[in-house]
Parts: structure tokens; sequence; C-alpha cells
């Protein structure tokens, strides 16, 4: 760590926050049906779409890998037991959108009036989310979003769609927070981020945040989807020699990005990018992920990323509600989700009941963790913010 | 006119316009969806036949327009709460301005670099609404949900838009029949055998190339602004996706380059192609692999597409099949 050190940060939430705050609820572990009553075993279809191709493949797949370890699980410990008895053994019904909204369309109007699944979830991306709750809304049915962080699509006035995920608008508001909180002399701050649904709904949020707070924004830039050498960008950044910078995208930019600012000495304190660093593979990097942070520490037997882990606590939500509803009809299961107010090892989950914002994430907040260096000087996470949920103190750079 | 009245013209569009009932009389949904991508890739493919397979000219950034008429169309709803049909047809003509703007100046350049300034004039749009805040920049517009309550509800909205589409479809294959079978037709045709040649003939050729560029880009966004009005939202890259512009290339080299029928037959036979393998539980992870090596095959073996091997093979089918 000569040199350039970084300190990033973003979005987390993470089982130990669960622990932190208390009282966390499991869905299925409580719940089983009273002896005296008959037990019917039945098929409890989720239909969803995995970009299997295309440009979300990658990010796509974990969430599809966290979905089917929670239907795992769920099986492993005999399915959903509903309160008269029926006993529900979740299995996935899923097909390759090519990460397009209009294989979106076409596959979520088939697989409810063709397949005829009980329960949708979302395919991963804001883009492609808030295709699939067109179709769900037009179809009168209920979708748990996995992958859609973008405020936007939460404020249509729909009524039978779910967000899991915090609102995008959450995202770095934290990450300014801390910042401020470790070194309150910070005044200039660049934003360079990933001009897409996502990554804009975040700076559109982090920026005005960030003036509110007296900070200046000396840069304010994006950069294309797909973007490899932000050489460009950096130079700007350093010409206006902010004190830290934020912004990102998703995994790939993330991390070129973060290699480059490393390579190039950029000589900010402090670094919040979106997405990239949680991976477990951003270490990979090397020292320039040091200091980046992660936020994601999970309780799976190997490294799940953040959309895994989203995918995960979509069953869990849509476990509790069946579990609340005690039925799998669907105006009971809508009343019950409604109602949810859950803290799980993703954090707490519960929804607007706003016309406007119906089914919009409100209790979900972005917990911090950073890439730190151990006593054995490998690379590990620590969760440095929220306060009350950190393990290790934040690490800025001298 | 004798040629306009002979029978394959009306059969076609019979044909076209019984298929898209299917799923209307059968109360199939999700046919409706998978029918609804075919009629629009008819759109896209017939009419890029027109300024590729009748003119010699390949655009690469077709889609361009796909994309314009779709924001245009998508602006006026969400902004002045503009009519659907209204929206459509209003932004298919700044589209179609837009392609004589930009026709005139590069209709001058001939075969690769043709191509290549098309694929530029995508991107640089795309990269124009990615940037272009007032159509909602990076993150695109978002219809709420509202919006449809004035066609009936999103569902009746839905059909809506498919009725739309398949009107859309026919039409541009009867302008792709009526443009083949014209002395405007012909004289495109000249163009793409040899433009010093049919100037020497009497033929302009910038005016020919510039009308047949207007003519391929009318429909294409008349489809941008239907696919987007039933999607409910619109990006950058999904409105300017050039995979997508190359996908209705093969369309057309699949079915027979030139011919009326033959994009008709490409779309249809890719799209179900491709429908079939990604539901396909043995084919769903190879089904790219699969749709590459089966257009390989063709581009290697059936050089002029299926409609035109057809009329190869078969030259007394060339007075039934056009």
């Amino acid at each position: 760590m000569r040199g350039i050190r970084f300190f990033g940060l973003t979005l987390a939430l993470v089982g130990l926050v669960a622990s932190a705050c208390g009282g966390t609820t499991t869905p299925g572990a409580t719940t089983s049906a009273a002896p005296s009553q008959t037990t019917v075993t039945k098929d409890l279809i989720i239909g969803f779409t995995a970009s299997q191709t295309g440009a979300q493949n990658v990010t796509s797949k974990r969430q599809t890998d966290g979905i089917q370890l929670w239907v795992d699980d769920v099986t492993k410990v005999g399915g959903i037991k509903l309160k008269d008895g029926t006993v529900l053994m979740p299995k996935v019904k899923f097909y390759d959108d090519e990460s397009k909204t209009d294989r979106v369309q076409a596959l979520y109007t088939k697989l409810i009036n063709d397949d005829k699944v009980d329960f949708l979830l979302s395919p991963y991306s804001s883009g492609l989310v808030k295709a699939a709750a067109v179709v769900t809304e037009q179809n009168g049915r209920l979708m748990i979003t996995a992958g859609g962080a973008d405020d936007v699509t939460m404020e249509q006035g729909f009524k039978g769609v779910y967000q899991v995920y915090a609102p995008g608008s959450k995202y770095l508001v934290g990450a300014i927070d801390l910042m401020l909180k470790l070194d309150p002399t910070i005044k200039k701050v660049a934003i360079v981020n990933e001009k897409d649904s996502f990554s804009a709904s975040v700076v559109a949020a982090a920026n005005p945040y960030a003036k509110s707070k007296g900070l200046d924004v000396v840069v304010a830039e994006g950069y294309d989807t797909g973007t490899t050498d932000f050489n460009p960008f950096i130079n700007k950044i350093q010409a206006a020699s902010p004190d830290a910078i934020i912004g990102g995208g998703h995994f790939e930019d993330g991390t070129t990005f973060a290699k480059q600012l490393f390579e190039k000495r950029v000589n900010a304190r402090f670094v919040a990018l979106l997405v990239a660093p949680p991976e477990p593979t951003f270490k990979d990097i090397g020292d320039a992920a040091q200091f980046i942070t992660d936020r994601y520490v999970a309780k799976y037997n190997s490294q799940p990323s953040y959309q895994s882990s989203g995918g995960y606590a979509a069953g869990l939500v849509l476990q509790k509600a069946l579990e609340d509803a005690g039925s799998t009809d669907p105006a009971k299961i809508q009343a019950a989700l409604d109602k949810i107010d859950l803290m799980l090892f993703y954090g707490r989950v519960k929804f607007s009941l706003d016309a406007k914002t119906h089914g919009k994430q409100v209790a979900h907040d972005m917990v911090y963790v950073q890439w730190q260096k151990g006593s054995d000087g490998k690379l590990a996470t620590q969760i440095v913010w929220p306060s009350d949920a950190a393990t290790a103190p934040a690490q800025l750079r001298k | 006119m004798r040629d306009l009245r002979a029978p394959f013209l009306p059969a076609l569009l019979v044909f076209i316009a019984a298929v898209a009932a299917i799923p209307i009389v059968s109360n199939n949904p999700s046919l409706r969806e998978e029918l609804f991508l075919v009629l629009m890739l008819v759109t896209l493919a017939s009419s890029i036949n027109i300024i590729m397979g009748y003119t010699g000219y390949v655009s690469f950034g077709h889609i361009v327009f796909f994309g314009i008429g779709g924001y245009i169309a998508f602006w006026l709803m969400q902004t002045f709460n503009v009519h659907f049909l209204l929206a459509a047809i209003a932004s298919a003509i700044p589209a179609a301005l837009i392609a004589a703007l930009i026709g005139i100046p590069i209709l001058r350049l001939r075969g690769a670099y043709f191509a290549l300034a098309t694929v530029g004039i995508n991107e640089a749009m795309k990269s124009f609404m990615t940037n272009f805040e007032p159509f909602g920049g990076a993150i695109g517009m978002f219809f709420s949900f509202s919006i449809y309550l004035q066609y009936g509800g999103a569902r009746e909205a839905a059909f809506l838009a498919y009725y739309t589409m398949a009107a859309i479809a026919l039409a541009t294959v009867a302008t792709s029949y009526v443009i083949r079978r014209s002395k405007f037709g012909l004289s495109l045709m000249a163009i793409r055998e040899d433009q010093d040649v049919a100037m020497l003939v009497g033929i302009d050729p910038a005016r020919a190339k510039v009308m047949a560029y207007v003519i391929s880009a009318f429909f294409p966004a008349l489809a941008g602004a239907t696919f987007f009005f039933k999607n409910g939202i619109i990006e950058p890259g999904p409105a300017f996706d050039l995979l997508r512009s190359i996908e209705s290339l093969v369309m057309v080299v699949l079915g027979g380059i030139g011919t009326v029928a033959g994009p008709i037959v490409g779309a249809a036979l890719y799209e179900w192609l491709r429908g079939f393998l990604i539901t396909n539980p043995t084919f769903a992870n190879f089904q790219l692999a699969i749709a590459g090596l089966l257009l390989l095959l063709t581009v290697l073996f059936v050089t002029a597409g299926l409609v035109g091997s057809l009329r190869n093979r078969f030259p007394r089918l060339r007075a039934y099949i056009q």
C-alpha cells in the first residue's frame, strides 16, 4: 500500500446487521401444522426469467443461484408449512431472457398464461424489472423484485410489485454520511458513474445530498456502459483534486475503474463505488482492493454476492408472506406482503403502502463494508457503517 | 398496375392477418406476445429489405429509426398525454425527415463505408439520448401505469399495441411489394446492380436512394413507437440495440434478400427458432450456439435464402412468390 491507498464503500446489508440490530425473524423456522390436520403437499411453482446470456449474464446468474439456494433450503426442511396443514414445496421455472426487455415481457406472459406459475420473482437489473413489472400488473399478479433498485420503477402506482432491494436513492447517501463522520474537513467530491438506469438514479440522489452537506461537487461525469478506458475521467478527477470519489456502476466497469484509479495514483482519501467492491472476486485486483469496501458477508458456505443474497431474500419474503397468509390465495398473500415488517439476514424489509409508491422498499438500509488487511496480512471484509453494526473501525487514508 | 392485381400480395396479406388473428380468436396471450415480436421483426426486416435488398445498401444501424420513433412517441404520450396512435404517426414523420437529412450525405458512400456510417449514426443517437435529459437521459422514460387507463387498462393497451403492430407489418409488406413491382423499384434495383449504368439510363440515384431510405425508416419508427408503448419503458440501450439491427439483417438473408416474402419467412423462422431453443430444457444453454451454427450453414449453403432458393430451384414459382 505504498502509493495510493483507497477507501471505498458501497451498499450493503448482511447477516451481521440482523444480529447487531436484534430481532431476527427467519421464516419457515417456526410454522408447523397441527397434528390433527391432514397434511396436503403441493408444488409451489415460482416463475422468473434469468439472463443466461447478454449484458446481465454474470449478476443474474448469482441471483438465480440465490433463489435456488433458498428453494433447496426450504425443501430440506420439508417445505413451507401453512396453518391449514398444506405443505408447499417450492420449485422454480425460469427461462433465458437474453437481458432484453422484449424477451422479458414475452416470457413473463408465458410464465403467467402457459406455465401458470403460482408466483413471480423478478429478473435482475432495473431495466428488466421494469419490463416484468408492467406484465405483472397487466395480468393482476404478484411479483417480488429481487434485482431492481431504481426508485422510479416503484413510483408508478403498482399494486402487485414488491421491492426487496433498497431503493437506489439510498445507495451512496450513507457513504457520504460515513465520509463526513470520518473526516468533516472533506470538502471536494468527484462523482463519476455509469450512465445506466440504476447508477444514474443513485447519483441523482447522492449529488444533491452531497451539496446539501456543504460538499463541493467538482466533477460530475457519466461513462457509458461497457467503458474500459477511464483515463479521460481520471485525468479530469486529477485536475480537480477531489478529497473523495463516489460513483461506479456495476461489476466490470467498477472493477476496472478502481484498478485504473489505483494505477494512476489518484490522490483521493475516500472512494465509494457501487456494486463492484462487494463481489468476492473484487479482491483479485490486489492491493487496489485493500481499502475498497465490501458489504457482504453471508451465511452460505461459499462467497455469495449481493445479487445472490437478493435472490435468497426474495424467496424468504415470499415464504414469510405465505406463512402469514396461511394460504396461497393471492389476495391474502398481498395483504400479508403489505403488512410485512421483517428483519432478515439481508436487513429489514418493509413495503410502502402509499398508492403512488406501493410496494417500494422503505426500511432496508445499506451497510458498508471495507476491505482491510488483517493481522495475518490477508484481505478481509469488515463492516464499518452504520456504527451500531460495525465490526471494525473504518480506515481512511492518512 | 396489372402486377398489383396479382394474387400474391392479397394472399400474403390475408395469410399474415390470419396468423395475427390466431391469438385473438384463441385468447392466447402468450402466443400474442410471441407474434407481437414476430410482426415487429417482419416490419424491421421488410423495411431493411427496401434499402438493402432492393437498393443494395447494407444498413447495419437501421435500428436508429426504431429508437427515434420510440423516443418521440413515448415523450409525446408521457409529457402531453397524446393518444398512442397519434403519437406513433407523429413520431414516424420526424424519423423519416431525419432519414432524409442523414441519407443525403451518407448515401453518397458505397459498400462498407455506408454500413459503417449507419453504425456510427446509431451509436451517436444512442449517446445523444443517454445525455438528453428531456428524454430521461440514461434512466430513460417510464409510463405511470395510469396512462393506460385511457385505453381501457393495461391489458387492453397490450391488445391495442398488438393490433397496431399487425397493421404496421401489413402496411410494410404491402409497401415493399408495391415498390418491388413499381418503376421506382426497378430504378432501385438498377442502382443495386450498377449505379453508373443506372445514371446512364436516366435514373437519379441520389434521389431514388434517399426516397428508399426515407420509406425504410418510416415503418421502423412506427414499430418503435408501438413496441415501447406496450413496453411501458424506454431506455437508450434497448432503443438503439445494434444487435437487433444485425438480427434483422440476418432475417433478410435467411429468408431471401430482395424478395418480398423473404424477410417475412426469415423473421418468423428466426424468432421461432430462438423461442424454441430458449424455452427448451435440452437446448436452453446452447441456444445461441445452435442458432449461430444454423445461420452459418444457411449463409454458406443457401446463399439466396429460403425464398430465393425456392425461386431458383423452381422457376415457375417466380410467378407466384415474390
